[in-house]
This record gives structure tokens, sequence and C-alpha cells, in this order.
């Protein structure tokens, strides 16, 4: 049992490129500025199943931006008043209103509005800079911590050892 | 290209998502459970109690058992209970946590059954219900208490604000002062003794003689000085006089005053009293204080809680007070975050039933009042608290259930409740046929109607918190029983046993929380007319005695004020005879001696002169 699930594991988190890492964690703006219980939540983690991204990271990802969503709620919610009652906008809104799924993912809440923009907004910056932060990562600061002694005696322990046995 | 597909966690995302559904419907149910207890104690403010959910997929719906709301005002007893509610809802709304229920049965529901412990939601709120628990089951203050009987005329004295009482102070006060203002002016006057040795003094001026100039001018200083002294003696006699006219004049008014007030007095405790007894029991009061001015608090207690689930929905606003606070909920909202709505055909409020049809139990079935009518047959359409989304207000239709029926009887009842635009208006029609009544409370001491048919058309509405209500009811086949202790209750007992039918008008208009009330009869008349026969003897015993007391009461006040007003009156007589005896002094005397000393002057000077003129040549 405990190998199928390290297996399990194993699996979803083969997906180590920076790319693959990066657009775990800019999906994971969507599921914690928002919800995944929601319409919208639902598809991203649809997309986050069928595309090779990193789930642990998306995972990680969701839960910080959930943590970062409190603080920014009260500006989500101002940008999806302003975006909401946009003149421009409201023809777009009023037709999308007339849509039973569309209504489904309560685009017409102001937090549901802000919190989605946000995340747009900021998806294909965070991409990218993750996507640095992590190359940077390897090429400097991973070669450092694999010669600590604390990480040499992880690596050297029967857990990790089946783990990576398990990769083979 | 797709080698970026993960083809496994297809199967991933299916399998946790079914999870996720099996595990929403597997909590549904208790979902639904805490919803209707919370959301409906939010409303009430009071326990909610559901029993048991169970769900329906084909179609999809739910059905609850055995609902308690508590009554807040009164927290051992339900304001309803409800046997059974079989309901479908949409699903699609329901992911959005929306209720949108197109057909609803309740069964068995019933207003006021009793509790097995209390509804109250906490410590302070049942306090604070137990506290309106108690004044709230007295009778409404605005209505008239009925007295059966006239109180004693001590008592009757010693509570009533009198004008007799006011005008007896008011005369007391003014007598003090006016009494001392004329004592004051009489005491600066001069005796008879003074005006005596004036009078001599006067006429030992005109007897002596005058010899030379010499003594001219010695008695022309003489007379100057009496002169002015007779003068100043008439001055103060003269403001003596007009202080004592005056005062007298003023006491004069205000006990004219004081003698009018005790019939005023009387005129006006015969009007509230009506000491022929009939002031005392009014129409009013029999009805507006007996069971059916309870069942009228009753229903305007219903209302308040249909208003204030009505008045949630934040797009309605009618009046000042409930504009703020909407704009406060807004803001608030704002700050939480929001639904903006949209211009829809298919508008989706938090809750919308659109058909509901309810059995509304008047009394248990082993009543034994014979002929009341047991259940009620409801059905209410559009009940939402957002019908600015439905756009559609709340309606409803009430009437006797079929196998109810008895003989020609009929209930008829509809109304609505709109709140669409910026002024609430709801109303109300009922119409009752061949009504039977029974055993029917009556606002004054244990008095009841204890049988009677009832043909009743009423037609209420509130307009922004206004109420407006015109009823007519016509009652025949009347029989009244009960009666307490009293002569007045006997004899209103005895009274109203000989009317067998009467009409009654009621009118009501005003704030819905205390609206004026007002009720016309031929019952009033009739009452009013058999007790005039009966107890006419009486109101003239009562009424003489309570003059009499009024009267006496008057005397006090005004103590000696005869007396003084004749002492006063000799003393007018007094200083209106100094005033002429110094008149005479001045005018005929003094004046009559001026000019003979002016001549015995010129006849002097002249012999002085030719005296002189003489020795000169």
């Amino acid at each position: 049992m405990f190998s199928q699930l390290l297996k399990l594991f194993k699996i979803l988190n083969s997906e180590v490129a920076p790319g693959q890492i990066s657009a775990a964690v800019a999906l994971g703006l969507f599921t914690g500025f928002g919800t995944l219980l929601s319409l919208q939540g639902l598809l991203i983690f649809l997309v986050v199943c069928l595309i090779r991204v990193n789930i642990s990271a998306f995972i990680l990802a969701t839960a910080g931006f959930s943590l970062l969503a409190f603080v920014l709620d009260p500006l989500f919610i101002a940008l999806g008043e302003y975006l909401l009652g946009l003149e421009s906008l409201v023809g777009l809104w009023t037709a999308l209103y007339q849509l039973d799924w569309m209504r489904l993912t309560r685009f017409n809440h102001t937090l549901v509005m802000g919190s989605f923009f946000g995340a747009l907004l900021l998806c294909v910056p965070v991409f990218f800079l993750t996507q640095f932060i992590i190359v940077q990562y390897r090429e400097r600061i991973m070669v450092f911590v694999n010669n600590l002694r604390v990480v040499k005696l992880v690596k050297a322990s029967d857990l990790f050892q089946r783990y990576t046995d398990l990769g083979a | 290209m797709t080698s970026w597909i993960r083809w496994s966690g297809l199967a991933v995302f299916s399998l946790l998502t079914t999870l996720l559904i099996l595990i929403w419907l597997l909590l549904l149910p208790w979902l639904l459970e805490w919803g209707i207890e919370s959301s409906g104690e939010k409303v009430f403010g009071a326990k909610v109690e559901v029993g048991n959910v169970d769900l329906a997929f084909s179609p999809l719906g739910f059905s609850v058992f055995d609902v308690q709301v508590a009554d807040r005002d009164q927290p051992m007893r339900n304001l309803f209970s409800i046997d059974a509610v079989d309901a479908q809802t949409e699903l699609f709304p329901l992911l959005m946590s929306k209720v949108i229920v197109p057909e609803m049965r309740v069964q068995g529901m019933r207003l006021g059954t009793a509790r097995q412990y209390s509804g109250a939601l906490d410590d302070t709120k049942q306090a604070g219900s137990k506290q309106s628990a108690e004044t709230g089951g007295s009778r409404d203050s605005t209505v008239p208490e009925v007295s059966a009987e006239l109180p004693g005329v001590d008592e009757l004295l010693a509570r009533e604000p009198l004008r007799t009482v006011a005008a007896g102070k008011e005369f007391e006060a003014s007598y003090r002062q006016t009494k001392a203002r004329i004592e004051a002016s009489i005491s600066q006057l001069p005796d008879e003794k003074k005006l005596k040795r004036l009078e001599q003094e006067v006429k030992a001026l005109s007897e002596g003689k005058i010899k030379n100039l010499s003594d001219f001018q010695k008695k022309k200083e003489e007379f100057d000085r009496l002169k002015g002294k007779v003068k100043t003696l008439r001055k103060e006699v003269s403001h003596a006089r007009k202080t004592v006219s005056e005062g007298v004049e003023t006491l004069r008014s205000q006990y004219q005053v004081l003698r009018d007030a005790p019939e005023e007095d009387l005129a006006r405790l015969r009007e509230r009293y009506g000491f022929d007894g009939v002031g005392a029991v009014n129409v009013l009061g029999l009805l507006a204080g007996g069971e059916t001015g309870d069942m009228a608090r009753q229903a305007l207690e219903y209302y308040q809680y249909i208003d204030g689930f009505l008045s949630g929905d934040e797009n309605s606003a009618d009046d000042e007070s409930t504009q703020a606070r909407d704009e406060q909920n807004a803001e608030q909202q704002r700050a939480a975050g929001r639904f903006i709505h949209f211009d829809s055909d298919t508008p989706l409020p938090d809750i919308w039933i659109k058909n509901l049809e309810l059995d509304l139990a008047l009394a248990e079935p082993n009543d034994t009042k014979a002929g009341q009518l047991h259940y009620l047959e409801m059905q209410i359409a559009d009940i939402s608290h957002q019908q600015a989304l439905t756009g559609k207000p709340l309606s409803f239709q009430a009437r006797m259930r079929a196998d109810q029926k008895l003989g020609e009887q009929r209930l008829e009842a509809s109304g609505s409740f709109d709140r669409r635009g910026s002024s609430a208006y709801d109303s109300l029609q009922l119409s009752l046929h061949a009504w039977p009544l029974s055993d029917v409370d009556l606002g004054s001491g244990s008095l009841k109607l204890t049988a009677a048919e009832a043909e009743v058309d009423l037609k209420a509405h509130v307009l922004n918190a206004q109420l407006d209500v015109n009823s007519i009811a016509s009652i025949t086949n009347a029989r009244f029983g009960g009666g307490g202790e009293g002569k007045t209750q006997a004899t209103l007992l005895s009274v109203l046993q000989k009317m067998k039918a009467f009409e009654l008008q009621l009118f009501a208009q005003g704030e819905v929380q205390s609206p004026d009330l007002r009720i016309s009869s031929d019952l009033d008349k009739r009452i009013k007319a058999a007790f005039k026969a009966e107890l006419s003897e009486q109101a003239a015993g009562y009424e003489g005695e309570l003059k009499q007391k009024l009267q006496a009461r008057m005397g006090q006040y005004a103590g000696d004020y005869s007396q003084y007003v004749e002492r006063l009156s000799l003393t007018e007589g007094t200083l209106e005879d100094q005033s002429g005896m110094l008149e005479g002094l001045l005018e005929q005397q003094m004046a009559s001696y001026k000019n003979e000393l002016e001549n015995k002057a010129k006849s002097k000077a002249g012999d002085a002169l030719k005296d002189q003129l003489n020795k000169l040549f």
C-alpha cells in the first residue's frame, strides 16, 4: 500500500522541468486567489491533471496564494466592482449572464471577477519569474544544498532509497 | 505533440470529481437541514428545528419532516410547526446555492403550538423574550380599558385633574396679593382726627384779622401750606379709592371664574364617564380588548415577520430609515463581495418558491367548539425576498378545505405583498359568509359571545408602513353569556342578551404598530338606550354627590372673600366721604377765602398808599 502511494507520488512529481513547475505555479494563482470548488476551479484542476505540470508545485502554489488572497481580497473586490460596473462591458456581462453555465462560474460576483482577473494579469509574469528562480536555484543554490550534511543524511536514508528506486 | 498530455491525469480528475459529488450528495441532507435551521433562525430570531430531511433525485427534490419554529416573544410556544414539506427543486440553481422551488406542498401547519422546552436562541434573547412575553400577552395599551364599574366619588375627584382646584389656587394667590395691596394703601390715609384738625386749621385761618400787609403775607403763607396739604391728602385718598376699586373688581371677576369651575368639572366628568354607566362600557373596549382583539394583534405580529423577511432584499427601500439601513448593509456587502445582477429572462434570487400549497390547522382536531373550522387551504405564489429580481409580488389565496365545509359557511381570503418598487404595498381581502362564532371572549369581565353567525367583509392594505383597514360585519343569531361581578356587568349582560343581531364597522388607520381604531356599531346606541332606562336614578345620585363635593371644594378656596368684599364696600364709602370733604375744603372754603384775602390785601395796600401820600403832601 505504502509502495503504491509512493509510486503515485513519484508519477505525479515526475514533471520537474522548470517550465512544468512554473506552469503549475501560474495555474495555482487561479485556484489560490479564487476557489477550487467552482466551475473555473474544476477546469483549472482538469488542466493540471491533463497537462504535464508538476502537481505538487500546483498544490503548494494554491496553498501559498490562498494565504496571500486574505490580504489581496479587498483589492480584488474593488477590481471586480470596477469591471462589473464598467459601462462599456455591461453588454458583455449581460450576454454572459444569459448563459446558465456561465452563471455557474459566479462571474457576476465582485470577488470572483476581481480575483480571476488578477490571476489572469499575474499568471504570465509569475510563470517567467518562477522559471527564472528555478533555473537560478538549480544552477547556484542546489549545488550548495546538496553538499550540506543533513541533505546527505536524508539521501542516505531508507525512505529516499525506496523513492529513487521507484523511478528506475 | 501529445507528449505534454498526461492521460492518466484524466482518470485522476474523474475519480476525484466523482468522489466530490458523492460526498456532496451524502452531505446534502445535512447541509439542507443546517441551511433551513440557520437561515430560519436569522429570519425568525428563535430556534428552528428540523426533524429529518430526505432527498429525491428523480425529479430532484427534498422532503422535510417535523419542522418547529419557536416564537421569539413566547419561547415556550411555536410560531408555527409543520408536519411535512415536500418540494421539488432545480439542480442548476442549487449548484449556485440558490434554492428555486417550482412546487412545494406543506402539510399539517399549525400556529401557536406548545413546546416542551424553550425556543429562545440565547440567554439575552431569552430575557428579552420573557420580558416581552410578560407584557406582550397583555392587552394593547392603546385600547382603552373597559371599566365596568364607576369609581367612587372621592376616588374620582382624587385622580381627575379639576378646574375647581386650579381656579381655587389662582384665586387664593390673587386674594392674598390684592388684600395686601389694599391694606397698604389704606394704612397711609389720614384718620378722622387728622381730618378734623385740618378742617379746624382752615377755619382758624379764615377767622383771623388782617391788620397789615405783614399779616396778609403770613396768612397767605399759611393758606398755601394748608392748600398743599389738602391737595396731597386728596391725592392719597384718590389713590386709595382706585386701589380698592380695582382690587374689588379683580376679586369679583376671579371669584366668578372660581364659582363656574365646579360646573365645568361636572360637565367634563359627565362626558367622560357617563354616569349612567354607558360611557364606561364602549364597544371598542368590548371587541378590541377581547379575543377578537387578540386575533388582530396576532395577525399584526405575523405581518411583522412577513414584512421582515420581504424587506431583506437590498433592492427595496420604502422609507428613509430603511434606506439608510440598506445603504449600510450594501456597504458591508460591498466590502465582503457581492453579486451584481444583470437583466435576464431567468432571474435567480437566493430563494424563490414559485408555488406553495399548504394546509393550515386553525384548531386542534379534538377541539370541542361546535362548528369550529379546523383546516384552511392556502395557495401562495412567488415567495422571495428579492422581488426586484423575480419581478413578481408575493400573492396568496385561502379558502376552507372542501371536507371542512358545514352548511353555507364560506371563507375566502386573498392578497399580495408587493415590494418590487420603492413603495411597499401589501393588501388583504377577507370575506366570511355564515361564519359560526362560539365562545368568543369579550373585553369586559368574563362576558362571552357564546354563539353567533357572522358575515364579514374586510379590506386592508399597508402602503409605506401606513395601515388602512375597512371592515363591515353583520352578526346574527347572537347569544351572550358569562358576566362578572358588579351591577354594571350584570346589567350589561342582561342588555346584551336582548341583542340578537347587530352590525359593526371597523376602521383602522395609521402606523402598523399602533393604528387609530374606530368602531361604530348600532350595538353602542342600543346599549346606551337600554342602560339609560336602567341606571338613570343611580346616575342622578352620583352626579348630585359629585356636585356637592365640588361646591365644597370651591367654598374652601373662597374663604372669607364675601365678608371682605363687604368691608371693602364700606371702606369705599368712607373714602368717598373723605374725598368729598377734602374737595369741599379745597374748592369752596379755601377758594372763597383766597378771594377774600386778595380783596383785603388790595384794600389794605390802598389805605397804606394813601397814608403815605398824605404824609408826603
